[in-house]
């Protein structure tokens, strides 16, 4: 039975919580995982292995992370274009950490808790289907 | 230091004056019948953390070593001193890591004979079934790292795996640091986390000195960490630190024990330094080599021996040993000295020896 968004989120918050060692009470959907709770990038490593085996799926790190790395080999001229376009995909990073404009280098920090929950809303159906299709 | 008798020096000593031991036969599904083991219980290692999150990367030898050296830099008020941390170096002896065994038994769960022949499939499992961080929690020289990372420690760091004599030659490495002018002050000494199914089972069909047949009735596996901070001696009376000792540079180490014990021999000579005590630091047998130590020595030191109390720490065990040796020194009257042997079981011989008193 796929979990529901309450759910998910309260499993990822538990799981956030462990691996980066905040008080639960810290970790809040808008946190900014490495702002706010300190992640590293050994983290998101250890993040993603923890949210496997508790959801039990595969989980490739170019989808849940996906935006943060995206612009890593943009060249400069197509910068502004591509950003403009990233920030219309994905409206739940944290932009507004950044008023005075993103560099590509700062896109991991606009990574948050809500990141991970909106990945699995959208991966644990797909999971279950693939199991279905079987 | 931290050992199965107890964390820091004063707690140990205590413990060994009061004729404890922590040595105990294993139980039942600890380990082989016969076997005997000391071992450290869990403790929290979060005081210790100056960056708490690291306590995930940790395996149970770093958590040790980490204490062990939070409460040496205590010990020696090195915060008082203004240190720079660029000068501050680490180097820790130790044998290997507990490989998390738990982990790698749940990755290949229930699959004991494929995992042990299909190595295609055992490769997939490990890789699935393993936290990524697996491998940085294991590696040798993480303890090094970790002891660097959580005191601040940005000087020059190594670690030794040079089995059972890698505490003292970690520490005789600091000493080096400190004479050549590469470190100001240095965190030095052993970690081991030698009560672990691995270890377990890799003596238990190797050979080693001194066990009949695969019991080691004498080697007592252990755990635990001592590190020590080594520093210039002017450095540390302008702080007005609790000074334990000087290393002698006599110290040394390889494969000739009577060689050794004859350089520290004439250097305390030289000094007109009383020696009060000996450890040799065996793991196993003593057979031969106790002549060694009474043909240089004489029968004129006491013979100290802490394997009965606190069992093998492998690697750590001659640092263990050297802390306490040093506690002697203090209140000396006269100038006097103490030694502390290691031999490993491919036949390396360590041999620090420690000056003081009359201060």
């Amino acid at each position: 039975m796929i979990p529901s968004r309450a759910e998910i989120e309260d499993r990822v918050r538990t799981i956030v919580s462990e691996a980066l060692d905040r008080p639960a009470a810290e970790v809040r959907e808008e946190s900014s995982l490495i702002d706010d709770l300190g992640a590293e990038s050994i983290d998101f490593l250890d993040l993603v292995f923890r949210l496997e085996t508790a959801f039990g799926i595969k989980i490739p790190e170019d989808r849940i992370w996906a935006g943060s790395q995206d612009l890593a080999d943009a060249p400069e001229e197509e910068m502004a274009e591509r950003l403009r376009r990233l920030r219309a995909e994905r409206p739940a990073f944290r932009w507004d950490r950044f008023p005075d404009g993103v560099r590509k280098e700062d896109l991991p920090r606009l990574l948050t808790v809500r990141t991970i929950v909106d990945f699995l809303e959208r991966a644990l159906p797909e999971a279950e289907d693939g199991h279905a299709g079987r | 230091m931290v050992t199965p008798l107890g964390r820091g020096l004063a707690a140990n000593l205590e413990a060994l004056s009061s004729g404890r031991s922590a040595v105990a036969p294993a139980g039942a599904g600890e380990g082989p019948p016969g076997w005997k083991f000391a071992g450290v219980p869990d403790f929290d290692a979060r005081p210790y953390f100056r960056v708490p999150k690291a306590i995930k990367l940790a395996d149970r030898r770093t958590r040790m070593a980490v204490a062990a050296a939070s409460m040496a830099v205590e010990d020696a008020g090195l915060a008082a001193g203004g240190l720079d941390p660029e000068r501050l170096g680490v180097v820790v002896g130790t044998s290997g890591s507990d490989l998390q065994a738990e982990e790698l038994g749940r990755a290949v769960a229930g699959e004991g004979e494929r995992a042990a022949a299909d190595i295609p499939w055992f490769a997939d499992r490990i890789l699935s079934g393993l936290n990524p961080l697996w491998l940085v929690v294991n590696l040798p020289n993480m303890v090094s790292a970790h002891v660097a990372i959580q005191l601040d420690a940005q000087g020059p760091n190594s670690a030794v795996m040079t089995d059972w004599i890698a505490g003292l030659q970690a520490i005789e490495e600091g000493a080096e640091w400190i004479r050549s002018g590469e470190a100001d002050a240095v965190l030095a000494g052993g970690a081991e986390a030698g009560v672990l199914p691995f270890v377990m089972s890799s003596y238990a069909q190797g050979e080693r000195p001194g066990a009949a047949g695969d019991a080691p009735s004498e080697l007592a596996l252990a755990d635990g960490a001592a590190i020590f901070v080594i520093e210039d001696e002017g450095r540390a009376r302008a702080r007005a630190a609790r000074i334990y000792g000087e290393i002698l540079p006599s110290s040394g180490s390889g494969g000739q024990e009577t060689g050794c014990l004859e350089a520290i021999r004439a250097e305390l000579g030289r000094r007109g330094a009383k020696l009060l005590a000996v450890s040799r630091g065996d793991g196993g047998s003593r057979s031969a080599r106790d002549d060694a130590w009474a043909r240089v020595f004489g029968e004129g030191p006491e013979i100290v021996d802490y394997r009965p109390a606190l069992g093998h720490a492998l690697a750590a065990s001659a640092a263990i040993d050297a802390g306490l040796m040093l506690a002697r020194l203090r209140g000396a009257a006269e100038p006097s000295a103490v030694v502390c042997g290691a031999r490993g079981y491919l036949g390396q011989f360590a041999a620090l020896a420690f000056a003081g008193g009359a201060a």
